[in-house]
């Protein structure tokens, strides 16, 4: 176990290298560049500029100037934020981004889970479809329309919540509502489908003519390996969530990560897409390594080598 | 059979808690976002249309970061309510006899937001800062005027060698390399603010930060969170605080304009710095008294690439593409949120100044069609042999739909063919900077401060922002003698020389001239529309009870 944990942690560094080289590259290779704007500085004021954030370097200079920034945890100064480095700028987005889309994962997982395996147990009757019915509307209707949704009717309508920022509990009900709906769908139709193929297998015929109860065969036997399929989706889901939903941080005005991501391509700003995209990589690779550890705890006939 | 399963109860468990913190907020629904005890009168929320760049007066470029910086500093002058200039950090100034030298007396017992006492020196240190080309201030050719100023931005002097002196601890003296008459329009931009040279000295680029930037303006930064608010309070500091009724000012950078509305309808927001154009007949017929639109210093134009076929050397061409715009419907329709149809390069707006038209301004549709129609024959096209060219626009919903209406126009009246480009807006940029594209692409030009001359310098040879390439000597001389000018009247009159000049030429195509559109709710008072659409916060005030009586 511990070995195939070191291994797995030891593979991760040039999976990584090779995603800071990608997307340094593709950064690079859009037209325009951070410091462009309508009117000219003039080129006196250009060429300072261009010094003294290494921009008149050759490339793979600055590719490798900037890997050794990294190894020493420097992803360098925000070209955009001119205050501010990237690291900053990421430590401050990340907690932001962490405890919306966490409380939204965790709603998603305890509801979506327990909707589906609901579902499951009252296979093709009323309560699955309705369930059903639910998680297809959660999963087909984008952000983009939910969020705006819940603001016009809690926000603007009933005036029951806020419409924005994260000032009190009260302004997370929206954000992670709107974070949450569509994961939820997606888990509860997961869990449904994978509950119905767990109890038509072998091993829960012979619990129920050992005549245990129901409520056991589902909770102790059945819903461990129903939940293999959700834990192996949960880790790019996490790491996606984590790292901020661009679409709700801009209804709601969440100062997270998620904004940085476009804002900073956008602006040419180098470095900020950089880091995002280098954070955004490393965990994911981090909750799939996550996901694969819990595999064995779910399943027995999972063995690390 | 029935089933309790934990996790659901857990779940259910979650979502009563939910509810049962909303309805522990219940008390504080009138001022979402207020934590704190102060009452929500005292704090005045505004939106701005993005994440500031820097709160830095020299770094700063974008027209959100000037909105919050005309907070936290002041110049040696200032712009009031209406926009107009107003006494700063000087109370009076005098000039020389030959317009050269400028002297301005500060203000008795200045002092900085941290107490230290603001002087003369100040003001020196921080002007040479602004051209001091290792800044990378995108405003130092705001001090052009000044002695010296060319030189030191192109980085061939000295920043030391800049026209400004401190005599003594209360006196500014300017010197300029020649006489103007918009100096004191160019000091009350917010980059002519004074810097502390001791924070800037201490903390480097990071000091405009929270604890650390120290202002001279009514009220000091206490709270910045990057894509969150920033959060500012009344600098007791201040050279009149008792004039500065509101406590508390946020400022809420949100980029999206239909977020914004519904913050502003569900009473988060007491300013907009937009109204979404989807909503504007809506809102208009719905809130009257909150809708403030009001011309605005800027002009939507089309710009040729005037170095290359088929706009090289081609005036007639350009007056005939020019000719068959129809304006008004671009203006009233797909602009459609009161924005003016251009027949100038300057907007009417400006102060002292009365643009010549276009000649063709007042004749009717018709017969603009059908000259443009002669003229497009005479440069040597027709059915068999139509104009074929590209617009470039940088992607937005507005834009698409002016350029294929453009688009439409052209094609209709004459018969061109016109290929739609559409490019982010860092690539159209680019591009237009290395003169790359060929036929026309869109821009905007927005000034900077309220004078004609910011909008017609703009066209002379080898102006930052001249991308058309367009170089006329005798155009170039009239601004150059309408700059120097002195005298008021003869000053507008060469400048309106060198504009009926530009007009006959058609380097660049104005469409239309932007509007300031925001809602203010109506327990705002003090709010004046102003063309350069600075609303700074210590003329505001705010009413209670809220919804009484809109506008002053």
């Amino acid at each position: 176990m511990l070995r195939y944990a070191l291994t797995r942690l030891a593979s991760a560094v040039p999976t990584l290298l090779l995603v800071v080289a990608l997307a340094f590259v593709l950064v690079r290779a859009a037209p325009g560049g951070p410091f462009d704007t309508e009117r000219r500085l003039g080129p006196a004021m250009e060429q300072r500029l261009a010094e003294a954030y290494h921009l008149d370097e050759p490339l793979p200079r600055q590719f490798l100037r900037y890997l050794g920034g990294l190894l020493e945890g420097d992803f360098g100064p925000s070209y955009r934020y001119r205050e501010s480095d990237v690291g900053e700028l990421i430590a401050e987005g990340f907690p932001v981004s962490l405890k919306v889309g966490g409380v939204a994962m965790l709603l998603a997982v305890v509801i979506g889970t327990a909707a589906g395996t609901l579902a499951a147990l009252r296979q093709n009757r009323p309560t699955d479809h309705i369930i059903m019915a639910l998680s297809m509307i959660g999963i087909s209707v984008p952000n983009f329309v939910v969020a705006p949704i819940l603001v016009l009717v809690f926000a603007v309508t009933l005036r029951w919540l806020p419409a924005g920022d994260l000032a009190t509990p009260a302004h997370y009900i929206l954000p992670v509502t709107a974070l949450a709906l569509p994961q939820l769908a997606y888990i509860a139709r997961l869990t449904r489908a994978s509950m119905i193929d767990v109890l038509k297998s072998p091993f829960i015929r012979t619990a129920r003519a050992q005549g245990l109860s129901e409520r056991s065969i589902v909770l102790q036997h059945a819903l461990k390996p129903t939940l293999l399929p959700v834990v192996s989706y949960l880790g790019p889901a996490t790491a996606a969530i984590l790292t901020g939903s661009v679409v709700i941080e801009q209804i709601f005005n969440l100062p997270g990560l998620g904004r940085f991501f476009v804002q900073g391509a956008l602006n040419r700003d180098y470095t900020l897409v950089m880091g995002v995209v280098v954070f955004y990589g490393a965990l994911i690779v981090f909750f799939n390594f996550v996901v694969d550890l819990l595999y064995g705890l779910l399943d027995p006939r999972v063995r690390y080598r | 059979m029935t089933l309790r399963f934990p996790v659901l109860a857990v779940a259910l468990a979650m979502l009563a808690a939910c509810g049962a913190r909303e309805g522990a907020d219940e008390p504080s629904r009138t001022a979402p976002g207020v934590d704190g005890p102060p009452a929500a009168s005292s704090l005045l929320r505004r939106a701005i249309s993005a994440e500031p760049e820097s709160l830095d007066p020299h770094l700063a470029r974008s027209v959100p970061a000037t909105k919050v910086l005309g907070d936290l500093f002041e110049g040696l002058v200032t712009l009031g309510p209406d926009g107009s200039l107003q006494a700063g950090a000087s109370a009076d100034w005098t000039v020389s006899e030959d317009g050269l030298t400028w002297t301005f007396r500060l203000r008795p017992g200045l002092t900085w937001s941290n107490g230290d006492p603001l002087t003369a020196e100040d003001f020196v240190w921080s002007f040479r800062r602004l051209v001091d080309p290792a800044t990378g201030a995108f405003y130092g050719s705001n001090l052009m005027p000044l002695a010296g100023a060319r030189r030191i931005l192109e980085g061939e002097a000295d920043p030391d060698t800049l026209g400004v002196a401190a005599p003594d601890a209360g006196t500014v003296v300017l010197r300029l390399a020649h006489p103007v008459s918009d100096l004191l329009h160019r000091l009350a931009h917010p980059s002519a603010a004074p810097v502390h040279r001791a924070s800037v000295e201490e903390w480097g680029d990071d000091y405009p930060a929270p604890k650390r930037l120290v202002g001279n303006g009514p009220y000091r930064l206490v709270e910045r969170i990057i894509g969150g608010h920033i959060g500012l309070e009344k600098n007791g500091f201040f050279r009149d605080p008792v004039s500065v009724p509101i406590e508390r000012v946020r400022y809420y950078p949100l980029e999206d304009e239909m977020a914004e509305y519904n913050r502003y309808r569900a009473g988060e927001l007491d300013i907009t710095a937009r109204v979404p154009a989807p909503l504007f007949r809506d809102i208009e017929t719905d809130r009257p008294r909150e809708l403030r639109v009001a011309p605005y210093l800027g002009v939507y134009y089309l710009g040729f690439n005037l170095s290359e076929p088929p706009f090289l050397d081609a005036p007639d061409l350009r007056r005939a593409l020019s000719l068959a715009i129809d304006r008004r419907r671009i203006a009233g329709t797909l602009a459609g949120r009161g924005e003016l149809p251009a027949w100038s390069w300057t907007p009417p707006a400006v102060r002292d100044y009365s643009p010549p038209r276009f000649d063709y301004a007042d004749k009717t549709a018709d017969a603009r069609a059908e000259e443009a129609r002669r003229l497009y024959r005479e440069a040597g096209y027709g059915a068999e042999r139509p104009l074929r060219f590209r617009l470039r626009y940088n992607t937005s919903d507005e834009n698409r739909r002016i350029a294929t209406a453009l688009q439409s126009m052209w094609r209709d009246v004459l018969g061109a063919e016109v290929e739609l480009v559409n490019q982010e807006f860092r690539v159209l940029i680019a591009e237009t900077r290395r003169g790359d594209i060929p036929g026309l692409f869109r821009g905007s030009w927005i000034a900077d401060y309220n004078d004609v001359g910011n909008f017609l310098t703009v066209l002379t040879s080898g102006h930052t922002a001249n991308h058309f390439g367009y170089s006329n000597p005798a155009f170039d001389s009239l601004v150059a003698a309408a700059i120097r000018e002195r005298g008021d009247e003869e000053r507008a009159g060469l400048f309106a020389n060198a504009e009926r000049l530009l007009l006959a030429e058609h380097p660049v195509l104005p469409i239309f001239f932007y509007v300031s559109k925001h809602l203010v709710h109506p327990r705002v008072g003090g709010w004046v529309d102003n063309s350069l659409d600075y609303h700074y916060s210590r003329y505001l005030r705010l009413r209670e009870p809220p919804g009484d009586e809109t506008g002053d």
